[in-house]
């Protein structure tokens, strides 16, 4: 092994990463390359020294503050859902099967229903009939069919009867994000929603009024048929369509909410209902609504205190102190407050504010003495009294942290020799009024 | 109960990290939690020796966990979690670096009060603000000359020593989180404990 090959083994060698072949060419190149080996045993010295060193810990109030905050800004364990919930209770799972057996069974008979299945947009406006009266709707169903004569008139019907729908959902949605199935009319139907429902229903213009369908109808069959026709099938409608269909086709009071809608554009409507929609799920969504919530409340207190530790890592104290304060005063009893109280006493003290750092430190060490932050706060307090010339002050100080801290004691000893010569310094004009 | 919950806790401090960052992606707490024990110390030492201040090392070390927990749900099972982990920490002591830099934050060398009297520098304030009870005197003064020898490096040199030293990071897991070559991070690892050493022995410490 030649030296340019040893110098790229080298780190390998030190953390013993190197297999025991290229281990021994590499002791052996060491025994022939006094300069090689003399790097080796300082390099080895380094890490040993490095190593030597005790690890630092983590204070425990940042452990606590980390786990705080992680508590608030986890994901939530996944909940049971109400319905999953129900599941596991015997009874309740009895019930609930036997809802979906029967609704399973009604979609059943409907869906086989001939002709009905060409017209997708109709199941929208079916089960709703249904649900308000469940005699009637075959009824509807033929009525509907008998419609079908005409191929284009329909459809704008059809449109009514799923805006008219979807509508009032839209709307009951929006103000309950976990809406309760309460009224047939809305969730009855909804119960088995069918993807071709869904389009149907999503995909219309939502038409506010029945007069303003009427007018849309009118225009959607001028290219179909002449106006004789249209006129017709104005009358047949208005007399034909049964009772039940042109209740729920009246506008209901939400829809009067939302009188631009008509001359949106179909792409936009769906845009925008398929937007809706996801709002609601997110509403409805527990795990993600309650961080969010929680973020707003949090979002203040975080500002001032960070914008504060900002401002002390670029040295802006004063701007610091300021910010520390206008936190305090609002969050007094926030868990960052003791930490807030070092930070002004720190941030004075590296200001050369030294008469308020004093103070700010006996606060904030009044406050919390057993903060991590604590002998140091009043090693710079003594530092501020020495400036100060308050020499006994400090000295006491000093005695203070030896006394306290047993960790800082090199340092406390240190400020307590230096003060003391001082203080004895001071004492000696007494000795020299004597002499005076 | 309680003993249900100790020996879950024992059973959660037997998984990897990443079965434990996989159950915090449930929602499991007890996860983060022995997530944070295990590598706590590792990551505020790697912090503190790179920032070279204590007071900034823990508020980092609370954001690198917090963002974290903020990007739980990214994390993918095959990934590995210290690789992750040192990822966040590294970028954002490097972050901090070029702040620094760029808005000429105070040297460790430069007086507390220039122009004053006292020739105190602000690393004459950093030493020994360790709380650890049973420090000695001469630790202080070897930390103190090592903290400064480490100041010394360049970021490069000093995030491959202290991720190895003190996250106890195999080489080729750090030469993923900085990106570059293990070979590279070999040689980045020597020159910076040659100039650990060069720099020791200008202080005086004997090897």
């Amino acid at each position: 092994m030649d030296c340019k090959q040893a110098d790229n083994l080298m780190i390998d060698f030190l953390y013993g990463e190197l297999s025991p072949g290229d281990r021994a060419e590499f002791e052996n190149h060491l025994k022939s390359c006094p300069e090689h080996a003399r790097e080796v045993e300082k390099l080895r010295g380094v890490l040993n020294l490095v190593r030597a060193q005790e690890p630092e810990e983590v204070p425990e109030a940042v452990s606590a503050r980390i786990m705080a905050n992680a508590r608030a800004r986890m994901p939530q364990k996944a909940k049971p859902s109400p319905f999953i919930s129900l599941i596991w209770n015997p009874v309740a799972a009895a019930a609930v099967l036997a809802l979906v057996v029967v609704t399973v069974g009604l979609a059943t008979y409907f869906t086989s229903k001939p002709g009905l299945d060409e017209e997708p947009a109709l199941e929208a406006a079916r089960p709703l009939a249904v649900a308000e009266k469940p005699q009637p709707l075959p009824v509807a169903a033929a009525k509907a069919e008998e419609k079908k004569e005409y191929a284009a008139a329909p459809e704008p019907e059809v449109a009514v009867a799923e805006k008219t729908y979807k509508k009032p959902r839209r709307a009951k949605r929006r103000k309950s994000p976990a809406p309760p199935p309460k009224t047939p009319e809305v969730w009855g139907p909804r119960a088995k929603p069918k993807p071709g429902v869904a389009t149907g229903a999503t995909g219309g213009a939502a038409v506010p009024g029945d007069t303003a369908v009427a007018g849309k109808t009118d225009r959607g069959m001028e290219g179909v048929a002449g106006a004789e026709y249209e006129k017709k099938a104005k009358d047949k409608k208005k007399k034909s369509r049964p009772a039940e269909e042109r209740d729920f086709a009246k506008p209901p009071p939400p829809m009067k909410v939302a009188p631009t809608a008509p001359s949106a554009p179909k792409e936009e409507m769906m845009e925008a209902e398929s937007v809706s929609v996801a709002a609601d799920m997110e509403d409805d969504s527990y795990p993600q609504a309650a961080p969010r919530a929680r973020k707003v409340a949090k979002k203040e207190p975080v500002d001032y205190y960070k914008a504060a530790e900002g401002d002390l890592a670029n040295q802006r104290y004063d701007a610091a102190v300021s910010k520390y304060r206008t936190f305090l005063a609002q969050h007094s009893s926030d868990p960052r407050a003791a930490t807030a109280r070092y930070r002004i006493a720190k941030a004075l003290f590296l200001a050369g504010r030294c008469s308020e750092a004093v103070k700010a430190v006996e606060t904030a060490v009044a406050g919390s003495p057993r903060h991590p932050m604590a002998p140091n706060a009043l090693l710079d307090q003594g530092s501020c009294y020495e400036k100060l010339n308050r020499l006994s002050e400090a000295n006491a100080t000093y005695r203070r942290i030896n006394r306290d801290y047993p960790s800082y004691t090199e340092e406390a000893q240190k400020g307590m020799r230096r003060t003391r010569r001082e203080v004895e310094g001071d004492v000696r004009p007494t000795s020299t009024e004597q002499h005076r | 109960m309680a003993r249900a919950a100790h020996s879950a806790g024992a059973m959660l401090e037997k998984l990897t990290d990443e079965k434990l960052m996989a159950r915090f992606q449930k929602g499991e707490i007890q996860a983060f939690e022995v997530l944070l024990a295990r590598h706590r110390r590792g990551v505020f030492n790697f912090v503190l020796r790179f920032v070279g201040n204590r007071d900034l090392a823990e508020d980092l070390v609370q954001d690198i966990f917090l963002r974290l927990v903020a990007a739980a749900q990214s994390f993918e099972r095959r990934s590995k979690f210290t690789t992750w982990l040192y990822t966040i920490a590294r970028n954002l002591c490097i972050d901090h670096h070029r702040k620094k830099k760029h808005r000429r934050e105070a040297s460790l060398d430069q007086p507390i009060n220039p122009g004053g009297e006292s020739e105190a520098t602000l690393m004459d304030r950093l030493p020994s603000k360790s709380p650890a009870p049973d420090r000695q005197a001469n630790n202080h003064r070897i930390r103190d000359q090592i903290r400064e020898a480490l100041g010394k490096l360049s970021d490069e040199q000093r995030e491959v020593f202290l991720m190895r030293e003190e996250a106890g990071l195999p080489f080729d897991e750090i030469a993923r989180i900085v990106g570059a070559p293990v070979n590279t991070v070999k040689s980045r690892m020597r020159y910076a404990l040659q100039n650990l050493r060069a720099s020791l022995e200008a202080q005086g410490v004997e090897l």
